[in-house]
């Protein structure tokens, strides 16, 4: 058996155990848009940490961590810097959400926001914004899972094949299973990444430079600019402290907002489990630490990949690893991969038909769950069209997506703790932030000390947020009362 | 210690971090030695902050896992929480 014989088998044995698992998922979830979407509410601590930290951590943590930490150095700090941070307040609004969705019957982000603020229009909005975000976002997973494939196999599995595979399984256990096979999937998949990226973050560095701290001292003595924030910026040029600040801002504001991870409220079994959740995040957190590490074990690399995010995969095929290693390696990344882009294709789907289309016809639950799984296709199909067919814009795309997530923000605080808000005043800032952000992502040089778009949006986003409710008046102050008093308590059946 | 304060500490907490890993007051750790398990001063001192903050939220959950919050009555979760309890203990 050739080289690449040896790792493409082991890269298929992890898919068809990833594919049994995501099949077996399903077999007891209810036939029902509640089970689909939300799993019946029934998940635990277990598979709600791995849901937090695989669906967070996507192929950009696996190729572009080491990538940013090898050409950017300690640029990509920030990543280590907002995770933590934006799941935080989630341990108070994990759970209001949850109350609401178990009293409502809700199972995505805009259902619970229009439950406080209703208006058409804002739910059609916000599930438009979530598809424009997604399908950059899924391309990208779906790149990255077909350039690893292609990397190790000498090309032999080209990317458009690659993909297919990969994403193939995705959608096979997506729609048979729903989130229950997005759950237990990235659950294999989070132990997966924890445990390959921990190994080679060791295992590299000892091999090539006799330690991790014979490493960075070398690193110091040679390119001392990659280990202090922060770091460069793209052109290798030193990064601004506002740029990075705020990038760290913008994330910690927008995590928790991606439709994907909000809507996992929805899916836990209890209250204990979401704060749980938050309490061990931290834990999974810290496996960026090795990714960083095998990024700087390349800065001293005598050769260098073709691009900076390859460094991972070639400094892998150079270093003359055993086939084991890297068909696990490859693994790995495939797992970070895959186990975001189940997330996105299975919300993006479940958002489209609850928030868009569900808003202009009554569908029953089983028409709204067949809708679902041909949207999933569906969005998968034009993702794949452009992995194969892409230009730079779709990177650019999903970082300025960030910026339009992190709106989601203002109103969604205001929806769990603030009685006054009103719906006018909701409409206004979402529409006035994210029209500033678009505005500054295009006029990028107009940013003042090269400030993340998202948080000039932000700046603009607040004060009309509580201006406009301070001169409108909600014609239902009871709702408004009714809804906090769910969010705190858990309704009236408790 | 009551709930109260310990709340108020978490939320004091995570506002220190916010300042201790942006502009101006990442300007404390951002050295490169001394290395902290190899690590330069400027990575370890971010992952001290990410490290700490599960600490704190331990603490946090200690004190609100004291039975049901006076402020909430009826706070869900009280409900079957034996039997919760003892799956995710398994689980963990």
């Amino acid at each position: 058996m050739e080289r690449w014989q040896l790792i493409g088998a082991i890269i298929a044995l992890y898919l068809a155990v990833t594919l049994g698992i995501g099949l077996r998922a399903g077999r007891k979830a209810s036939k029902s848009v509640t089970g689909y979407v939300a799993g019946d509410r029934a998940f635990g601590l277990l598979i709600m940490y791995f849901i937090f930290g695989a669906t967070m951590f996507s192929a950009f943590a696996f190729l572009g961590g080491p990538g940013w930490a090898y050409s950017r150095g300690a640029a990509a700090f920030y990543i280590l810097s907002y995770g933590v941070l934006g799941m935080a307040p989630w341990y108070s609004m994990g759970p209001r959400a949850a109350r609401l969705g178990r009293e409502y019957g809700y199972v995505t982000q805009a259902q619970l926001l229009v439950g406080r603020f209703p208006s058409r229009f804002l739910s059609v909005l916000m599930a438009v914004l979530t598809v424009l975000a997604f399908i950059p976002y899924i391309t990208l997973q779906m790149r990255g899972a077909g350039i690893v494939i292609e990397a190790v196999t000498d090309g032999h599995v080209p990317l458009w094949l690659g993909a297919a595979v990969a994403y193939g399984i995705v959608l096979l256990y997506v729609l048979t299973s729903g989130v229950a096979a997005v759950g237990w999937t990235n659950t294999f998949q989070g132990i997966f990444m924890l445990i390959i990226a921990w190994t080679l973050g060791i295992y590299l560095p000892f091999r090539l430079y006799g330690g991790v701290g014979d490493m960075f001292t070398r690193i110091a003595a040679q390119r001392p600019e990659l280990l202090t924030v922060p770091g460069l910026a793209a052109n290798g040029e030193p990064w601004s402290w506002g740029g990075y600040s705020t990038a760290i801002l913008v994330s910690a504001i927008g995590v928790a907002m991606w439709p994907h991870l909000f809507m996992k409220a929805f899916t836990a079994k209890n209250d204990e489990t979401i704060r749980r959740t938050v309490v061990l995040f931290p834990t999974f957190q810290l496996f960026l630490i090795p990714v960083f590490i095998i990024g700087f074990a390349g800065v001293l690399f005598p050769e260098a990949p073709p691009e900076a995010d390859f460094i991972l995969p070639f400094m892998i095929l150079k270093s003359q690893l055993p086939a084991v290693v890297v068909g696990l390696f490859c693994a790995g990344a495939l797992s970070a991969s895959m186990s975001t882009g189940d997330a996105l294709l299975h919300a993006g789907a479940s958002v489209a038909v609850e928030d868009g289309v569900g808003r202009f016809r009554t569908l029953d639950d089983r028409q709204q769950r067949v809708l679902m799984r041909a949207l999933v296709v569906g969005m998968g199909a034009v993702a794949y069209f452009f992995a194969l067919y892409q230009g730079v814009s779709l990177v650019v795309l999903l970082l300025s997506s960030y910026g339009i997530i992190a709106q989601f923000t203002p109103p969604l605080v205001a929806a769990l703790y603030w009685r006054r808000a009103t719906t006018p005043g909701i409409v206004a800032g979402l529409i006035s932030g994210s029209v500033v952000t678009l505005f500054f992502f295009f006029n990028s040089g107009l940013r003042p000390w090269d400030l993340h778009e998202g948080i000039l949006g932000l700046m603009v986003h607040v004060p009309v947020l509580l201006l406009v409710t301070l001169f409108t008046r909600n014609p239902d102050p009871g709702r408004a009362e009714t809804f906090l008093r769910v969010a705190r308590t858990g309704g009236n059946r408790s | 210690m009551s709930v109260r304060w310990i709340r108020g500490g978490t939320i004091l907490f995570f506002l220190l971090f916010v300042a201790g890993v942006t502009w101006p007051g990442m300007i404390l750790g951002n050295r490169i030695f001394p290395l902290i398990f190899g690590l330069p001063f400027s990575m370890a001192w971010i992952a001290s902050w990410v490290g700490l903050s599960f600490f704190v939220l331990v603490i946090l959950d200690r004190a609100e896992g004291k039975g049901p919050d006076p402020t909430v009555p009826g706070e869900s979760g009280a409900g079957g929480s034996g039997a919760e309890r003892a799956t995710t203990d398994g689980e963990g």
